[in-house]
């Protein structure tokens, strides 16, 4: 559970904020530090949410065309 | 002798080693495939194959009389599944030989009389982004996994363990193919099929837990618009020229549903159409189902990363399925009409499973409550949306990793 919070800071910080929170963490719990700074870089949460934005803004786009498309054609070819 | 007599039955030898015990493993693993396809006709067509495809993956390597190495009978490199491999599934020719069937046996009609359905197609997708996000998270976590620093990797796996929330095995499989994933193809398919064939088994108990009996009761009258031949010929044109323009990583996905789909409705070909529906259709789930069994090589399989990719898998199907019915509940916050929030849970992409599931549960509460040609809508709505999905995330990740 420990490692799953420590994961998910970056998703709350900037990376600045983040390097400082390490050595917090660091403080208190040594492999914990270890893992996040080795493991959770900011860039791959960064990214993560990237294409989470992306993605879902990109699939709702696309069908919405989709939507006008058919209410076009049925006003069209009625 | 004694050499003539290990080397005959080497086979027999090897099965008494530990990798041996992790073969029988494996057989174990695909009897309960075969068992399941059989059995409880959990998608046979696919579960049998890859079954008896697990089975000969793993069966002992012979010896090579010329050189006296051990050369894996089906999985060399003349073996006949790495030939099938290399030929339908790295160069991603197998999905999109699916989906041209898949579109020949699509019914497009019903969301062209009701187009408000769409939307369900893109809000069922949550899942596959919140389990991307879970992926990141704990794939790096857990040690031995993927190899350490190996951002890339996590990003790329992240990605085909998502799509599989889509329920929408060949899209699945082009991902996990793109991001050259040969490795984890096995626990990938084996779960993108699985939670495919368990849709009645997974679904209704995440829609009862997010709906109260009352919402599962509410009607929705069917207001049927007119749809001309000619819309339904110019939707899978304009549909692939759209997504292929917006999204061009979608367009052989997208591209091949929609021929499919046109050679069904344009009229002239229906022998072709049925050639895709039933030949085409046969011919590569056989092909796909074996080969994709044979990627499940037990030193491959059996590790703690196929446990991993199942849960995440499991995980990614069930918030697909609850963020379509709280996409449904969130619009009727704002309509006079309310929409059966169940509707929302047919936005996934198995086709038609998922619609006849939705309106069996709206019977069940209501034995005169007909919602199958709304929940058919945000079914085929489904199938259009991973697609785009799955294009969005190649495209997406593919871009940030720089590739």
């Amino acid at each position: 559970m420990k490692n799953l919070i420590a994961s998910l800071l970056p998703l709350f910080m900037s990376a600045s904020a983040l390097a400082e929170d390490i050595g917090i963490i660091g403080s208190a719990d040594g492999p914990t530090a270890v893992l996040v700074a080795e493991t959770a870089k900011p860039s791959l949460l960064t990214n993560g949410l990237i294409v989470t934005a992306g993605g879902l803004c990109g699939v709702f786009l696309v069908l919405i065309l989709f939507f006008f498309t058919i209410k076009l054609m049925q006003k069209i070819l009625k | 002798m004694q050499q003539i007599f290990a080397e005959l039955f080497s086979g027999v030898v090897d099965m008494f080693s530990i990798a041996g015990l992790k073969c029988l493993v494996m057989f174990v693993i695909a009897g309960v495939l075969i068992y399941l396809a059989i059995k409880k006709d959990y998608e046979p067509t696919l579960l049998l194959p890859i079954g008896f495809g697990c089975i000969l993956a793993n069966l002992p390597g012979a010896i090579d009389a010329v050189t006296g190495a051990k050369v894996p009978a089906v999985l060399g490199e003349s073996g006949f599944l790495s030939l099938l491999f290399n030929a339908g599934i790295a160069n991603e020719l197998f999905p999109v030989l699916i989906f041209i069937a898949v579109g020949a046996m699509i019914d497009f009609s019903p969301l062209l009389k009701d187009p408000s359905m769409i939307f369900f197609g893109a809000a069922a997708q949550f899942g596959i982004f919140a389990t991307f996000l879970l992926s990141l998270v704990l794939l790096p976590i857990i040690p031995g996994l993927v190899a350490e620093g190996d951002s890339d990797m996590v990003m790329k796996l992240a990605s085909a363990i998502g799509i599989i929330g889509a329920a929408d095995g060949p899209t699945t499989l082009y991902v996990a193919n793109h991001f050259q994933l040969k490795d984890y193809m096995g626990p990938i398919s084996v779960a993108a099929y699985s939670y495919m064939a368990l849709v009645p088994v997974i679904q209704p108990p995440v829609i009862k837990a997010l709906t109260t009996r009352k919402e599962r009761m509410i009607r929705m009258d069917y207001q049927e618009e007119r749809c001309s031949k000619t819309t339904l010929i110019l939707f899978p044109i304009i549909v692939t020229v759209v997504a292929g323009i917006i999204v061009p990583m979608s367009a052989p996905l997208v591209g091949s549903l929609m021929f499919g789909n046109l050679i069904r409705e344009c009229g002239v070909l229906e022998r072709l159409s049925k050639t895709a529906q039933n030949e085409l259709a046969n011919l590569v789930t056989i092909v796909l189902g074996i080969t994709v069994g044979g990627t499940m090589v037990a030193d491959k399989f059996l590790h703690p990363t196929t446990a991993l990719i199942l849960i995440l898998g499991l995980f990614a199907f069930v918030f697909d399925t609850a963020g379509g019915v709280l996409f449904a509940k969130f619009l009727n916050l704002f309509r006079k009409k309310k929409i059966n929030p169940m509707i929302g849970a047919a936005g996934i992409s198995a086709f038609p499973m998922s619609s006849r599931v939705i309106a069996k549960m709206a019977l069940k509460e209501d034995p005169s409550n007909f919602i199958l040609m709304q929940s058919t809508s945000a079914n085929v709505s489904g199938q259009l949306g991973s697609i785009v999905a799955g294009g969005m995330v190649i495209t997406l990740v593919s871009m940030l990793l720089g590739g």
